[in-house]
């Protein structure tokens, strides 16, 4: 037993010394790398800082935070065990990640899809999914034939709303009979829920599913129905539609996350709030931190029709939310009722709470 | 053939080496799983035991592993009451879950106050949610003599739907909140932290507070003392002037207030406000009935109990961090110790008997 | 066929998925219970059962891999997922469950410890066991399971026939045979039976093996046959298979039929914008607590009834046994 100790004495001692000058890079993930979605994305950017610095840097994340008291201990234990800079990967752990940012000035916190920052060593970061969805609305007008969409939502906050109100603007644009129908499921990953909110839709006569969840369930629930399509969502997932994947919207977090760490090593880092969408600026420059992948199970006009959309909204000739728009009660958009031409980011899209005219049923509140 | 049989005698140093047999094979045990599952077994096993001197400050681990340990050993040694006395009150997580309810709905009832004083009627209402709630199986026990353990069980994923469809429906905070959520409190209902940059909070001490007086209820009064014999015969229990109906009210009443005072400081002390059951609930409840048991229903035994398996919770969850090793290590010591205990304390009262030739149908029992 | 009925007919569809493993666990721990044992751990061997299920299939089939992120990790090569390879890796799976119930019976018969505490640690160690090994094999590997084509017989997954044709052979073999009469003595009146001469703890103890094989086969229906593994992927559902057996007061019948009640009202519960337009989502949360409250409200009206309870309960359920020595 003592020899044991010693050599766990001496291990520590000769670990301490090689891990001092090392940044360590830590991560919160809401689900488990395996989901295939989300936190699989994350964890891919996390590998592409490992890549990058290689042996600057040393990385660690922990998975299946829940997103309550919980994710306090567990960011505490990052930022304790010397952690130089903490990116928390989901929307819940906002207050917690604030919370523990300020008992820690020294180290860096990162905080993706959020808006607060009580304090200078809390970034944000987010993506604009929304403009992956703008194509997807267009895929599924011309792709659906029973006009029955299923939106498997995940929680009413804005990110999620965007996305929803996004698709339907567009689909409505290209086909106005076709109708949206969202359940919301209050999970962001519970493949069994999932696939059967997928499967309710397709029961009901849904011929499109689109998730803004973080597993590949509904996508597989699509699958085996033959005739019904699905979105990929977060990451790739054709793979598991082969005959039913029509685009996947892929985040891509690593140019994001080696910039960040990059300025954490040199000492250059400070407070930002990031919003890249398909490119960095909105304008066509940079790889952005949305990408569409593997369009397919569609025909060759509308795989064209689709990638010159995209391409339009990712030079900024196209906004994603064009004048005029119109809430769900008729109403003008308070943004487009002067000379505006779309929806600002500032208060409007940071802080969605309305559905577009043509969505059925309310927005819990 | 390893037989058992009955001790002639029990003594206190047979249960203290039982005791002691089960600790050794709990290290050993937890010894193994590290090695399994670290890539350095060496630093991980010396870190989780060392790991409050291991942080950046030692106050933040103390103040994790003190909170853990004042809800675990509140809850649990309500628990014990019960489990004394073959009643099975299994629905602490719900009665947890209860009090919580029952503090918001003690704050909104008293009008959304905003003074420390309501803290105690908040904490009260905590208190009579987790009873009422934890009377419901014990009234159908008694009127209906149905299973006390199955319906408390079940009423766990009732309160647990309950307060999720709170969140979601009639008390729903934020609609940003990107999880359903109630209003916060005001940050001056909230128990002070103690330190700074910690967990340790008032809330605690009110807490161990409530641990303290059941612990020398069940140890020095008449009202413990016939609690405790009521475990051995339900006709001790009637000598000792109680209906076995009068055993079932109050182990329910005494565990359902206790878990849902935690409940309620919970509420106050650690979110603030009510989250959808799946991220606001840590399985206390369930947890504190493997404290109840490693601590042999003994106050002080739950005592002891639970600052163990908080440290080697908080312990797990810092090795992670730092080492990368999956805290679900601490799921695995904890039912090692729990087996360990369990198995051996069937050695205070029997003993191991090897015999050669195994004894025909009619012989005592074997293991097989 | 209306609309409605096409309608239907999908609600059962989807309530089969949900009933099956529910029912499959409930008979595993009804032949425990009958022979006077309460197993809480029910929902631990049924997680380690859908891992072990789970890998023994992914060994098995077809591999689908992430190989953006592993370039040329994806080296074996494809092959056809046989109904002979669905059985193994229903076999790892039952197999994994029984062991993790030979630990509970060797504690509980062996050392005579708490069923109650033993069972629930059975349950915390089946989570943690698979949680820990579970993010061993796949957070590592990146891989992931399709089980889209896994075989079929009659247009159903052939777990469905086996839980099925489980009900009538488990009936036959508690009431009509020596071997049925002989568990059911034991969890009737221990003490007597062991002075007949029945090895009590052995007895039970197969039992158990029994209970965890059937419960290691549920989990692997839900991996296999539902959705993909993830940790905690049975949500409870050991615990609502205890319950079952409650309310189906320890008959297999009854409780195939309060499986396929529980199934359908959980399948209800995200059809109901079809069936109910107007109810609002917070309605909908409390209708899921609905398989829970109707098993307290038959739990009350059973025990009303003492005839019921007598006539069905194992009279020695739970109790400790302590042969003279």
């Amino acid at each position: 037993m003592k020899k044991l100790l010693l050599t766990a004495a001496a291990t520590l001692l000769i670990g301490g010394l090689a891990h001092a000058d090392k940044t360590k890079v830590g991560f919160i993930y809401v689900g488990p790398i395996g989901d295939l979605g989300w936190t699989y994305r994350h964890d891919i950017g996390r590998l592409a800082i490992e890549k990058e610095f290689g042996d600057q840097v040393e990385t660690t994340y922990i998975e299946n935070v829940p997103e309550g008291a919980e994710a306090v201990k567990q960011i505490t234990q990052l930022a304790e065990t010397g952690h130089d800079i903490i990116f928390t990967t989901s929307f819940g752990f906002m207050d917690p990640t604030n919370q523990v940012a300020k008992q820690y000035p020294d180290v860096k916190f990162e905080h993706a899809t959020g808006f607060k920052r009580e304090s200078d060593n809390v970034s944000t970061f987010s993506a604009r999914f929304y403009e992956g969805r703008v194509v997807q609305g267009l895929l599924a007008a011309k792709m659906t034939k029973t006009n029955k969409i299923g939106y498997i939502a995940s929680f009413p906050i804005p990110e999620v709303v965007r996305g929803i109100n996004a698709f339907q603007l567009e689909l409505a644009k290209h086909n106005p009979d076709a109708k949206v129908d969202v359940k919301w499921v209050f999970t962001w990953f519970d493949p069994a829920k999932e696939a059967e909110a997928a499967q309710a839709f397709i029961d009901a006569g849904a011929d499109i599913i689109v998730q803004h969840t973080d597993s590949p369930a509904a996508m597989s629930i699509a699958e085996k129905n033959p005739g019904v399509y699905a979105f990929g969502q977060a990451s790739n997932m054709s793979r598991f539609g082969a005959t039913s994947h029509l685009v996947s919207i892929v985040d891509n977090w690593d140019s994001y996350y080696i910039d960040r760490v990059a300025a954490a090593i040199d000492g250059s880092w400070s407070q930002t709030d990031t919003w890249w969408g398909l490119s960095k600026d909105g304008q066509g420059n940079g790889v952005g931190m949305v990408e569409m992948a593997s369009y397919g199970n569609m025909p060759e006009e509308l795989i064209a029709e689709a990638v010159a959309l995209q391409e339009s909204l990712r030079s900024g000739e196209r906004h994603s939310f064009p004048c005029p728009v119109y809430k769900q009660d008729g109403e003008l958009a308070e943004d487009c009722a002067g000379d505006g031409k779309q929806l600002a980011d500032f208060p409007t899209l940071v802080s969605m709470d309305w559905y577009v005219q043509g969505i059925e049923g309310s927005l819990p509140k | 053939m390893i037989t058992l049989e009955r001790r002639a005698n029990v003594t206190h140093w047979t249960s203290l080496r039982s005791i002691g047999i089960a600790l050794i094979i709990t290290m050993l045990v937890s010894v193994l799983v590290l090695f399994i599952m670290s890539d350095q077994p060496a630093q991980a096993i010396w870190q989780m035991l060392t790991f409050p001197w291991q942080g950046r400050r030692m106050e933040v681990q103390l103040g994790l592993v003190l909170q853990q340990t004042a809800y675990l050993a509140t809850i649990a040694i309500g628990l014990s009451v019960g489990f004394r006395a073959n009643v099975w009150n299994i629905g602490a997580e719900g009665q947890f879950a209860l009090g919580s309810i029952g503090a918001y709905t003690g704050y909104l009832l008293l009008g959304s106050p905003e003074t420390l004083w309501a803290l105690p009627a908040i904490l009260a209402a905590g208190m009579i949610g987790g009873c009422l709630w934890a009377l419901i199986p014990a009234a159908l026990r008694v009127t209906c003599n149905t299973n006390e353990l199955l319906t408390s069980l079940m009423l766990v994923y009732i309160g647990g739907h309950l307060l999720t469809y709170l969140c979601i429906g009639p008390w729903k905070g934020d609609p940003k909140a990107g999880q359903a959520e109630t209003y916060p409190l005001p940050d001056s209902l909230r128990p002070a932290t103690l330190i700074s940059g910690t967990e340790l909070h008032a809330g605690l001490f009110i807490l161990l507070v409530a641990f303290i007086i059941l612990a020398a209820i069940l140890l020095f009064t008449l009202l413990g003392y016939r609690l405790r014999v009521a475990q051995h015969t339900p006709r001790a229990e009637r000598f000792a002037g109680f209906s076995p109906n009068n055993t079932v009210w109050m182990s329910f009443a005494i565990s359902g207030a206790m878990a849902g005072l935690a409940g309620a400081v919970y509420m106050t002390a650690e979110t603030g406000k009510l989250i959808q059951a799946e991220n606001y609930l840590e399985n206390f409840g369930f947890a504190a009935i493997v404290i109840a048991f490693l601590g042999r229903l003994n106050p002080i035994g739950i005592l002891l109990a639970a600052f163990m398996i908080s440290y080697v919770n908080v312990g797990a969850s810092y090795i992670q961090a730092a080492l990368r090793v999956d805290d679900s290590v601490a799921d695995l010591i904890e039912v090692a110790a729990l087996f360990s205990f369990l198995g051996t304390a069937t050695l205070d009262q029997y003993q191991l008997k090897f015999t050669r030739t195994l004894r025909k149908s009619r012989g005592p029992e074997v293991l097989s | 066929m209306s609309v409605d009925s096409i309608f239907l007919l999908k609600l059962l569809t989807a309530a089969i998925l949900l009933a099956t493993p529910l029912l499959l666990a409930a008979l595993g721990e009804l032949v425990v219970e009958k022979s006077g044992v309460l197993n809480l751990g029910v929902e631990g061997m049924m997680l380690i059962g859908a891992l072990f299920g789970y890998i023994a299939a992914y060994n098995l089939q077809t591999i689908t891999c992430l190989e953006e992120l592993v370039p040329g990790f994806c080296q074996k090569e494809e092959r056809v997922f046989t109904f002979a390879d669905y059985i193994i890796a229903l076999l790892a799976a039952a197999t994994a469950g029984a062991l993790l119930a030979a630990v509970f019976g060797f504690l509980t018969q062996g050392l005579r410890a708490n069923h109650v505490a033993v069972g629930l640690g059975l349950s915390i160690l089946g989570a943690g066991l698979s949680n820990s090994l579970g993010s061993n094999f796949f957070g590592v590997n990146y891989t992931s399971v399709q089980v889209a084509d896994h075989p079929e017989v009659f247009g159903k997954d052939a777990l469905v026939w086996f839980s099925l044709a489980a009900v009538p052979t488990i009936w036959y073999v508690l009431q009509r045979t020596r071997l049925g009469l002989v568990i059911r003595a034991v969890g009737e009146n221990h003490d007597s039976a062991y002075a007949l001469g029945y090895r009590v703890s052995r007895i039970r103890f197969y039992c158990i093996l029994f209970g965890g094989a059937m419960a290691g086969l549920a989990g692997a229906f839900i991996v296999l046959v539902h959705v993909d593994w993830k940790e905690g992927v049975t949500v409870g559902k050991g615990w609502l298979a205890l319950a079952l057996i409650l309310f189906g007061t320890w008959r297999p019948m009854r409780v195939l039929c309060g499986a396929y009640i529980f199934g359908l009202l959980w399948a209800s519960e995200l059809r109901l914008d079809n069936l109910f337009p107007a109810w609002q989502l917070e309605w909908k949360t409390l209708l899921t607590t609905a398989p829970y409250l109707l098993t307290i409200i038959v739990l009350v009206l059973i025990s009303r009834n003492p005839r019921m309870i007598r006539q069905n309960a194992p009279a020695s359920l739970g109790k400790p046994f302590n042969p003279p020595s």
